[in-house]
């Protein structure tokens, strides 16, 4: 692979990663730039062989088709599976099945990228909160920025340098990633899994002024643990919830102020 | 009876400003502007912990401009308001985003709104929100286009499915993400009226209940914390190793990760340590836990870490 063409599907891979703000977000990125179907087609443009690209993407695709990332948790990294899987599967002239399994094999080393950015960004949220009690605004919108670099790194840079030192060390990385240091990825996955805790205790703080209020935290909790709830069925079953309570509160209010107006 | 009822919020020192200022005005280049920052850096410093709270205070900055230039102690609580943990699907739940900007306004043309009110309201629609945007974006809409722009090319390999799809998928989202913005906007300021009327004081708890049952539902969903250890039980023969995260989900399931929420939580309001205390604290326990299981790989020895993926 030429340089040029290393650096453009590396370009391509930044621009498409999910926490790339310059292509609409979310939307024109992860959303269409990081779809399989999408990405056989630039590298194909890139690689000089457009039909192969987009019949690779189709196969590559039809694995990934409903692939739903809630609350961040990433089960297969569509970056590395388009932008590593699929253009080594084109240069190495591999079939559309052979492309898939490479896809996949990809898919699961980009999730320990996106754990160590996911987890390693934590500390910008912690330099936010430093410009939120200074007051300073504008310090909050440059991290948003400055928290580029790592997305630059890991899915820029990284793929840059696997894709121009070729399919055969590719394969030798999946291998030896897979193999030599999965510790490392078990520690960021369990820390991933963990991490919200703070954001949810963080959020806690701000809404319950008082340990008796847990009690609806908790009640939100254990409709999900115990009777499987989904979050929108807890969402209605709050509102009401919040509805009785509130008209609860307001017969407690008119029986506490008429007496009030009958001595007055 | 009073068992029943919630303590009210009876620390008021982060009210609104009082209702003795002026109307506060947005005006709709206001909105436009906070509807494309946040189009282009939702998740652009997305982090586990706050997931998407820095984009969320960029998206509040040409509001907080205008709302609260001449007033640099407002600046700080409404960064510190929107600080918190955020998270919903960025391109359907921007209605949270909407009815924020209203809350915001009126607070600043002197209703009592204060933190806890924001973030209920805040918590109660992006839950929701994350799970309609997920199951009605890349759970259907995406498929069905994708299904479109794959059968245009199957076979041919031709370049018009992807283009298809690339035409076809922004155009339509950033359409609905625009509407349900503005609806989301329009439906705060009317709504807050006629919550102002029925008096926010008592409404501001009942939106707490809705925020919190709502963060309870996010925190069980999201937060993972599981462990591989196993007891022995019986005796002889009718010895068996019984794993302890299955009779933990027997007797409450996600039982670790509340504990782990109720403990940083109770640090955090109790012992008043700073945010990187929690993180650290989490850092210690993931690491402690995990040493044992690490050790035991390298120098082959059957010793479990005290925590598993899933």
């Amino acid at each position: 692979m030429q340089v040029w063409q290393a650096a453009l599907i590396g370009l391509l891979c930044y621009l498409g990663a999910l926490t790339t703000p310059w292509v609409f977000g979310l939307t024109g990125g992860w959303y269409v730039l990081t779809r399989p179907l999408v990405a056989g087609f630039l590298c194909g443009l890139v690689l000089g062989d457009i039909k192969t690209g987009v019949l690779i993407g189709i196969a590559v695709q039809g694995v990934f088709i409903a692939l739903i990332t809630p609350g961040g948790t990433v089960p297969q990294d569509l970056s590395f599976v388009s932008y590593l899987g699929i253009p080594i599967a084109l240069i190495a002239h591999a079939s559309p099945g052979v492309a898939v399994s490479l896809s996949v094999a990809f898919g699961i080393i980009g999730v320990a990228a996106w754990q160590i950015l996911s987890v390693g960004n934590a500390a910008w949220a912690h330099v936010c909160d430093r410009y939120a009690n200074e007051g300073n605004l504008a310090g909050i919108i440059r991290v948003n920025y400055l928290a580029q670099i790592g997305t630059f790194l890991l899915r820029g840079v990284l793929p840059f340098f696997v894709l121009l030192l070729g399919a055969s060390f590719a394969q030798n990385l999946i291998s030896f990633l897979n193999t030599q240091v999965p510790w490392l990825i078990t520690f960021f996955s369990l820390l991933g899994g963990a991490l919200p805790a703070v954001g949810i205790a963080i959020l806690l703080l701000q809404i319950a002024p008082s340990a008796r209020l847990l009690v609806w935290f908790l009640f939100g909790w254990v409709l999900v643990v115990y009777l499987n709830v989904p979050t929108v069925g807890v969402a209605v079953i709050s509102a009401l919830v919040a509805l009785i309570y509130y008209w609860f509160f307001s017969r407690m209010d008119t029986e506490t102020t008429q007496p009030q107006k009958a001595e007055a | 009876m009073s068992d029943f009822t919630i303590e009210r919020p009876d620390d008021t020192s982060h009210e609104g400003p009082s209702a003795t200022q002026t109307e506060k005005t947005l005006l709709k280049s206001d909105l436009n502007k906070a509807w494309w920052i946040w189009t282009f850096f939702n998740l652009s410093a997305f982090s586990m912990e706050r997931m998407q709270a820095p984009g969320f205070v960029y998206m509040m900055s040409p509001i907080i401009k205008r709302l609260y230039s001449d007033n640099p102690e407002e600046i700080k609580s409404v960064l510190k308001r929107h600080m918190v943990f955020f998270n919903t699907e960025p391109q359907t739940g921007i209605i949270a985003h909407g009815v924020t900007i209203a809350l915001e306004q009126q607070r600043a043309s002197g209703a009592p709104i204060n933190d806890e009110m924001i973030n209920g309201i805040k918590a109660g629609i992006m839950g929701p929100m994350a799970g309609i945007g997920d199951s009605m974006i890349p759970g259907t809409l995406i498929p069905i286009l994708l299904a479109v722009g794959i059968s245009l090319s199957q076979g041919t390999g031709s370049p018009i499915g992807p283009i298809f799809y690339i035409i076809a998928y922004p155009l339509i989202i950033l359409l609905i993400s625009y509407y349900l913005f503005m609806f989301g906007y329009r439906y705060g300021m009317s709504s807050m009226k006629e919550l102002a009327e029925a008096g926010f004081q008592r409404i501001t708890s009942s939106f707490a209940v809705l925020g919190l049952m709502v963060a309870g539902a996010i925190g069980a969903s999201i937060i993972t914390l599981k462990t591989p250890l196993t007891y022995s039980s019986g005796s002889g023969a009718n010895l068996v190793k019984v794993s302890l995260q299955g009779t933990l989900d027997k007797i409450f399931p996600q039982l670790l990760p509340l504990l782990l929420v109720v403990f940083l939580w109770w640090g955090m309001r109790k012992r008043g340590w700073p945010i990187n205390r929690a993180l650290l604290v989490i850092l210690l326990v993931i690491f402690v836990g995990y040493l044992p299981g690490l050790l035991g790989s390298i120098f082959n020895i059957p010793v479990l870490s005290l925590f598993r993926i899933f």
